[in-house]
């Protein structure tokens, strides 16, 4: 093998157009408007015609399926087609229709997941030869085909929002893996979130983890009244609304964390008013050293602060955000789950 | 312990305890020329760490034997003393550390063991209270009936004064130490949990009940006895369960002959998280309220460790007032919550141990 010259060879026929059976078997583009190929076909020509095969009398069209669309658009009775010579087999007439399309343009992921699934399809235990798939022309590795083998299974609204860049290549992945119902009501969120990999990384992960704490699907979790009425909000800014889910979630996995939080910032309320001083108790409270920041342009401004931070200290609640801190700011501990 | 293969570095190959244990198993050891060769074979299976459970590599143990807890940051540490005799272990938890620790983890056990009985005689000679154990990187028990490493570690221990050696052991496997002479110089102790946890994250483990019959019988030979809450699992109403296992614990064994009893929250390399999620798919483990502890490990909210600490320490002092019971890896603010006092107030968490093993196990102070 390679140093023999190997032609595939085609007899270019014709055949009635109404004879051809489509296989979507075979369907790798996900373009299924045919209008602008219907308009250039009637002024330059069928450039290429489309490959069909032979099987027990019928005529089964497997690359070249929005030509065919076009042509039919464009009312033609006949159909110049391309006929393998030598009658190939079924996986043959796969690695055909892959190679047809990935050799002459860029493959977008829901048709590369295609191709790999044709492949895969009539291949010996249904697994990817990443040889053969090299050959017909799939890019990447054999775990990045893999991945992208359940894409094309996903429900419509996960394939568009992959198409239309809305979701990751993490995300898509992770969906795929999920139950076509979920998949579908978070590829809608996400369409309507247009948030970037890493916010819809954690939405996803928050979800799930709250879905395992309760002991509930994802989808209940993106019943619950709250997530809805943020999902149908059609007023809000998308990046608000990103936000205000973000934290609906965080609250909702971290049920105690946030409520210690809320408590501590109100207690932060009751002490007087001093514009310039911040103070922040340890990061999620698990340590013992609070810090205080003064924040001033002047001398003068600085010994002002002087005085606020007096009445600060003096404060009974001052006191308090350290003796509560061990309870999360609770009258009692806070009730063990 | 169900073993697939068996590996030996091959110096090592004409041993009399790896012909032995190879007649025992009926298997014939690997000889190979270095661990990178075991390393490759475990790497190959599609779940390596499930894989390691099922293959025995021995080996020399060409650093110390004897090591300290490696304890962490910030976090009040025992002060206890390794006795690194293996590594690994043939049980299944969802949470155990082991999982993530070693790269890649396979059950390995030292056959050098000369040098392990030196090293400990020379600690034997510092003359001062100390305790160790060899359940940090394994389980204790799970080498009986292959190798009588605690056979002669109990001999060992029995023949001074100073020092306690703790077993520790989610196994019932005490058959072939109760008759030994231990001299109460050994500890037998137990990781508990409740009974829901064991069944939901302790594969492959003994049941409660049945690690608490053991803990009896090891008491009926003459054994101190410990116990190790450790995790703790807080999750939605666990904690009944807990409380629960604590009154079987002192239905089964008199508070008076247990050394100390830990309590532990579960806690986890921020890396251990991905392979619970893998291989425990499902398990709701790893999605507690969770926060970066300042050790860089996961641990549970502050507040609700307290709580549950502070819960079932009191169910513990109800029964058993005068017993040593402390937390693992916690801080002063946590124990002073929870226990009412600070490690510092009675001298540090080791002397409170140390104490206890003098008092319990009749070690001279």
């Amino acid at each position: 093998m390679g140093s023999e010259t190997r032609v595939a060879a085609f007899a270019s026929v014709s055949v009635p157009l109404e004879a051809v059976e489509a296989d979507d078997r075979f369907r790798i583009s996900t373009g299924d408007d045919a209008a602008d190929l219907a308009a250039s076909i009637a002024r330059i020509g069928l450039l290429h015609p489309p490959l069909v095969v032979r099987r027990e009398g019928r005529i089964i069209l497997i690359s070249g399926f929005r030509r065919f669309a076009a042509c039919r658009t464009l009312g033609w009775r006949n159909l110049p087609v391309r006929l393998p010579e030598k009658e190939p087999s079924p996986r043959e007439c796969a690695r055909l229709a892959v190679a047809e399309n990935a050799w002459s343009r860029p493959l977008n992921l829901i048709e590369q997941s295609r191709a790999v699934g044709l492949l895969a399809a009539f291949s010996p235990g249904g697994k990817i030869d990443i040889a053969e798939a090299r050959a017909a022309g799939l890019r990447g590795s054999e775990d990045f085909l893999n991945r992208i083998a359940p894409l094309c299974r996903t429900p419509e609204a996960v394939q568009e929002a992959i198409l239309e860049e809305s979701i990751s290549f993490w995300t898509a992945c992770e969906l795929a893996a999920m139950p076509a119902g979920e998949a579908e009501a978070l590829a809608l969120l996400f369409r309507r979130l247009k948030a970037g990999l890493n916010v819809q990384r954690e939405i996803l992960t928050r979800l799930r983890e709250i879905a395992l704490r309760e002991g509930i699907s994802i989808a209940s979790v993106l019943e619950s009244p709250a997530v809805q009425e943020l999902r149908d909000d059609g007023g809000s800014d998308p990046n608000e609304k990103t936000r205000a889910l973000r934290e609906l979630l965080r609250r909702r996995r971290y049920p105690f964390l946030s409520a210690a939080e809320d408590r501590f910032r109100a207690l932060l309320r009751e002490l007087p008013s001093a514009p310039g001083l911040r103070l922040q108790p340890p990061r999620d409270f698990e340590g013992k050293r609070f810090s205080l920041q003064l924040e001033f342009e002047t001398p003068e401004e600085a010994c002002s602060l002087r005085e606020k931070l007096d009445a600060l200290l003096g404060h009974p609640v001052f006191r308090t955000l350290f003796e509560g801190k061990s309870r999360g700011y609770e009258a009692d501990p806070p009730s063990c789950p | 312990m169900k073993l697939s293969q068996l590996f030996v570095d091959a110096p090592l190959a004409a041993e009399a305890e790896v012909k032995r244990l190879a007649e025992t198993l009926g298997v014939t050891p690997r000889k190979v020329g270095s661990a990178s060769e075991v390393f490759t074979a475990v790497t190959a299976a599609a779940d390596p760490v499930a894989a390691g459970k099922r293959m025995l590599y021995l080996t020399a143990n060409r650093g110390a034997f004897v090591r300290d807890c490696p304890g962490t940051a910030h976090y009040t540490c025992c002060g206890y003393r390794i006795l690194h005799v293996g590594a690994y272990c043939s049980m299944d938890c969802a949470y155990c550390i082991l999982q993530a620790y070693f790269h890649p983890p396979i059950l390995t056990y030292f056959i050098n063991k000369d040098n392990l009985t030196y090293q400990i005689e020379s600690e034997f000679n510092n003359k001062k209270t100390q305790r160790f154990g060899t359940g940090e990187f394994t389980d204790s028990l799970i080498w009986e009936g292959l190798f009588p490493i605690n056979t002669e570690l109990v001999r060992l221990f029995a023949g001074q004064d100073r020092c306690v050696l703790e077993l520790k052991s989610k196994t019932t496997a005490v058959e072939g130490l109760l008759s030994l002479p231990h001299r109460r110089r050994t500890i037998l102790a137990w990781s508990l949990n409740s009974r829901e946890m064991v069944s939901r994250y302790e594969r492959g483990t003994a049941a409660v009940e049945a690690r608490l019959a053991a803990a009896a019988r090891a008491a009926g030979a003459g054994y101190p006895i410990a116990f190790h809450f450790d995790p703790i699992v807080i999750e939605d109403r666990s904690l009944p369960g807990y409380l629960e296992t604590v009154e079987r614990m002192f239905a089964a064994v008199d508070p008076a002959n247990i050394v100390w009893i830990s309590l532990g929250a579960l806690r986890f390399m921020p890396a251990l998280k991905a392979v619970i999620e893998r291989r425990f798919p499902g398990t709701p483990l790893a999605c507690g309220e969770f926060i970066v502890g300042l050790d860089g490990k996961m641990r549970y909210f502050k507040p609700l460790r307290i709580r549950a600490y502070r819960e079932m320490a009191q169910a513990i002092r109800r029964r058993a007032p005068g017993v040593c019971l402390y937390l693992c890896m916690e801080d002063e603010e946590v124990w002073r919550e929870a226990l009412g006092f600070a490690p510092a107030e009675r001298g540090g968490l080791a002397a409170m141990l140390d104490e206890a093993a003098v008092r319990v196990c009749g070690l001279e102070p």
